[in-house]
């Protein structure tokens, strides 16, 4: 591996690492497109974004853009193979419990009221891909933090590699997806609870040559509301932050799509997680909160 | 004053003509009453066969592109809208008639290596 580069870039940091050093430039200024077309697509925290507009005018129906389209269709793919673990409509609640602008800003408020509100739950919505339009119930509203952020890792890693010509590691918030000839050996990744760790920290070296790798947590995105400390992956079954043995979850599959709706899965469901990823032939690493490690479907030892 | 024969004919006349318009009005008011019977029997035992061998299987079974043109997700509507059959009770949600692929494996597992590494994957 010869050369990376990376900035930030959907409220996290993008990292685009090539084989080949002059396939760089181009392979970052896909990526930047791709990330920048995923961020009017769907954020949350963009006034002007498609979703934010959609949010707005629930019980509508909506036309929407093709990538807001696609990103819908994975959000609703991962509730349908996670019977509904993983659930767009979730939005509402995160808002109201104070995920309600960029967790920069979260983190940086001193303490809120958080309240509650209940899940529509992903079957409410009305998707109709031939006219590209979306409606889903007043009251709902629709988060795609748990999928765009991965479809987004996906798109760019397809992108970059065809600008670069060459192999391409896309890594965005720890959400991981390689296209095109991977390196001798593969890319090495470092798997540890938080994306913002440093290279040479904790953590063990795990290669991978294709597809993705995703890692879902309750340690990192965490904010104080009155007495309680919350974080962001929201049990729907509740609506309330998934209360989980696992401190993070890492899954390898085929696409970083697949491997981030397998870990945070895994997160929600808890303690079933290991023999459902079994189930699913999905290698995986999960982390209890008390350190201990689970390995499932051939995941290296340290 | 005593009827003539040709009166007394006259009335016998009218009598059964009288009674054969009768028949007709009763004849043509059971005829209405079968056809309509018929009719509503002929949509019901329709209604009843679309519902339990409805041709769902062949809009939704996979690899198949003609998908229904609009479709709530996850909810009940019937796939045969597709096909322009009139709608009838839906037996299958299509949440679980058109369940997608689960999360697929990568071609093979991470392995252990000691090479340094370039990206970091962690909880975001």
């Amino acid at each position: 591996v010869s050369n990376a580069v990376s900035f930030p870039a959907l409220g996290t940091t993008a990292v685009v690492c090539v084989v080949e050093p002059g396939g760089l430039e181009p392979a970052r200024a896909a990526v930047a497109q791709e990330l920048e077309a995923i961020d009017r697509a769907c954020s949350r925290f963009r006034p002007d974004s498609e979703l934010s507009r959609l949010n707005a005018a629930p019980g509508r129906r909506a036309l929407v853009g093709a990538l807001l389209l696609e990103a819908l269709q994975v959000a609703v793919r991962a509730a349908a193979v996670t019977d509904g673990l993983v659930d767009p409509t979730i939005g509402r609640t995160l808002r109201q419990s104070g995920y309600d602008r960029t967790f920069t800003l979260v983190r940086a408020r001193r303490g809120c009221a958080p309240r509650f509100a209940t899940v529509p739950g992903w079957k409410t919505i009305e998707l109709d891909a031939e006219r590209r339009t979306v409606r889903f119930p007043p009251g709902a509203e629709l988060d795609l933090g748990a999928t765009a952020k991965a479809l987004a890792a996906d798109r760019a890693a397809r992108a970059s590699a065809c600008a670069a010509g060459c192999g391409v590691l896309v890594g965005l918030g720890g959400d991981i997806a390689v296209a095109g000839e991977p390196p001798p050996g593969g890319w090495p990744v470092r798997v540890a609870d938080d994306h913002a760790a440093p290279l040479d920290g904790d953590g063990a070296v795990v290669s991978i040559q294709h597809g993705g790798l995703a890692s879902s947590g309750t340690t990192v995105r965490r904010w104080r509301a009155r007495k309680a400390e919350l974080h962001h992956i929201v049990d729907p079954r509740t609506a309330r932050p998934a209360a989980t043995p696992w401190r993070t979850v890492t899954v390898a599959a085929a696409t970083c799509v697949d491997a981030n709706t397998a870990s945070t899965a895994a997160v929600v469901l808890g303690a079933q997680a290991p023999a459902w990823l079994s189930r699913l032939g999905l290698p995986a690493l999960l982390v209890s909160r008390t350190g201990a490690a689970t390995r499932v479907v051939g995941w290296p030892e340290d | 004053m005593a009827e003539t024969r040709s009166e007394v004919l006259h009335r016998r006349v009218a009598s059964a003509a009288a009674a054969r318009d009768a028949g007709l009005r009763r004849l043509r008011v059971a005829t209405r009453a079968a056809v309509v019977g018929a009719v509503a029997l002929g949509s019901a035992f329709a209604g009843l066969a679309a519902a339990s061998v409805h041709g769902r299987k062949l809009t939704t079974a996979p690899n198949v592109r003609a998908a229904p043109r609009r479709s709530r997700v996850g909810a009940s509507k019937p796939a045969h809208h597709a096909t322009g059959i009139a709608p009838v009770p839906k037996l299958v949600p299509v949440a679980s008639a058109d369940q997608p692929p689960p999360p697929e494996p990568p071609p093979a597992p991470p392995t252990a290596t000691q090479a340094p590494p370039v990206a970091v994957t962690g909880a975001s």
